[in-house]
């Protein structure tokens, strides 16, 4: 627990130290000469990139394989001192890292669910470092700023004048913000003609970030909610057998007269419980990472001066949070399930009024 | 007052006003949790597990709002 508190904090001090570097950078107090507005987008955009029948790769979702690729890395190359057998693995961040995060993790496993922790351990893990990878792969300098230079997608969004910079050989492509043009209606449908080589098509420009943090999609949060919700469903089921179906459809609870339909009824609301599970784990990760997304932009755009440093390493703090909300209420739902409730005193031991 | 205005104010009082009442209740939760685990530091793991639950509960109910300000802002209505 010590270890990962000393490895957060020195990664927040480390960040907020970048802010006195990123300002020199900037040649005007809060009017950078390529300031522009970035696009606040709740759908993920589509990126100019093949995929299956001509569908568009959306930028989430390409950062999610990205995401994917790199937990299996890290997880690989921390655990390779492990499965050596090992005790003391030698000097190295990822090791200590990777062990330090999961050692709490199977810890508080254990707390929560006693021995039947270690099997709910490792989908729980998994899920934690997904999302903890991907709420810290966005706070990366590039990650939703370097993209394709693009004709806005939707008409709300600004566009501005592409504008070009020449370091030697190599030609970037901007926005230039103190230019911004209006969209003509009639401009060139948004498919695979704004990559930056082709930037005298788009007129008014705006910049499609490659990598976009991975819980800003609903897609990714709401997929994560829908497999846990099943998952604990089918845990409920392994240890419980089908009387963890009562706990839906208290049929034998119609036996017992006109008291018994109230316990019936609340069957039918634990289904409701259930699904509203699935909305707020869904929303509660989207909500706080999007939010997050979009405070950095403002702030960075009102005073691109120190200031947002401290808010990045807020955001490093809220995305190791919620990761790690996420993983807990997932391992207290599964062992809810595995918990038989209906023994003594089903009345009684409904957990009071979910929702 | 045109749409797009009454939809950013809308948007603005459904987050705003809905974040009162779930911010009310974690304040509660989390004083009666800190209470519990100072009393007793033995059970404070078990109270932590019980708290999360809570808290997430009564956060569901800030989500809500959340949702219906995304909605308000990013879903047009036509």
């Amino acid at each position: 627990m010590r270890r990962i508190l000393v490895i957060v904090v020195s990664l927040a001090v480390v960040i907020a130290l970048c802010g006195p570097v990123t300002t020199f950078l900037y040649s005007g107090l809060g009017k950078s000469p390529y300031g522009a507005l970035p696009v606040v987008s709740l759908p993920a955009e589509p990126l100019p990139i093949p995929w299956f029948g001509g569908e568009q790769m959306t930028n989430t979702f390409f950062t999610t394989l990205l995401m994917d690729a790199l937990v299996l890395l890290m997880v690989g190359l921390g655990l390779r001192h492990a499965r050596r057998g090992q005790l003391v693995p030698p000097k190295g961040f990822l090791s200590n890292f990777v062990e330090a995060l999961s050692e709490t993790l199977a810890n508080f496993a254990e707390s929560v669910a006693g021995r039947r922790g270690a099997s709910i351990f490792p989908l729980v893990a998994t899920i934690f470092f997904l999302v903890l990878v991907g709420n810290w792969f966005k706070l990366l300098p590039g990650a939703e700023s370097i993209g394709f230079l693009e004709t806005p997608h939707a008409a709300s969004v600004p566009g501005y004048a592409p504008r070009e910079i020449r370091w030697g050989p190599v030609v970037f492509y901007t926005v230039d913000g103190t230019q911004p043009v209006a969209r003509a209606d009639e401009a060139e449908p948004a498919a695979g003609t704004g990559h930056a080589e082709a930037a005298g098509l788009c007129t008014s420009c705006n910049i499609t970030p490659v990598i976009r943090g991975i819980a800003t999609d609903l897609n990714f949060t709401l997929a994560l909610a829908l497999i846990t919700m099943a998952i604990v469903q089918a845990y409920g089921i392994r240890s419980q057998g089908g009387r963890y179906l009562l706990k839906f459809f208290n049929f034998p609870a119609l036996a017992k007269g006109p008291m018994g339909i109230i316990e019936f009824a609340a069957g039918i609301l634990e289904i409701i419980s259930e699904i509203s599970r699935i909305i707020s784990f869904a929303f509660r990760l989207l909500g706080n990472i999007f939010a997050g997304t979009v405070l950095i932009f403002v702030i960075s755009s009102l005073v691109p001066f120190i200031l947002p440093s401290g808010f990045y390493a807020l955001e490093v703090f809220i995305g190791l949070i919620q990761a790690a909300v996420f993983a807990l209420l997932a391992m207290i739902f599964i062992n809810m399930a595995t918990v038989s409730h209906s023994g003594e005193h089903p009345a009684h031991e409904e957990p009071a009024a979910a929702h | 007052m045109d749409l797009e205005a009454a939809r950013a104010l809308g948007a603005g009082l459904a987050i705003g006003l809905g974040a009162i009442g779930p911010g009310i209740g974690i304040g509660l939760l989390t004083l009666g949790a800190l209470q519990a685990m100072g009393r007793n530091p033995d059970v404070a793991g078990n109270i932590l597990t019980n708290m999360i639950l809570g808290v997430a509960f009564t956060e569901a109910i800030a989500i809500y709002a959340l949702v219906v300000s995304l909605i308000l802002m990013f879903v047009g209505i036509q």
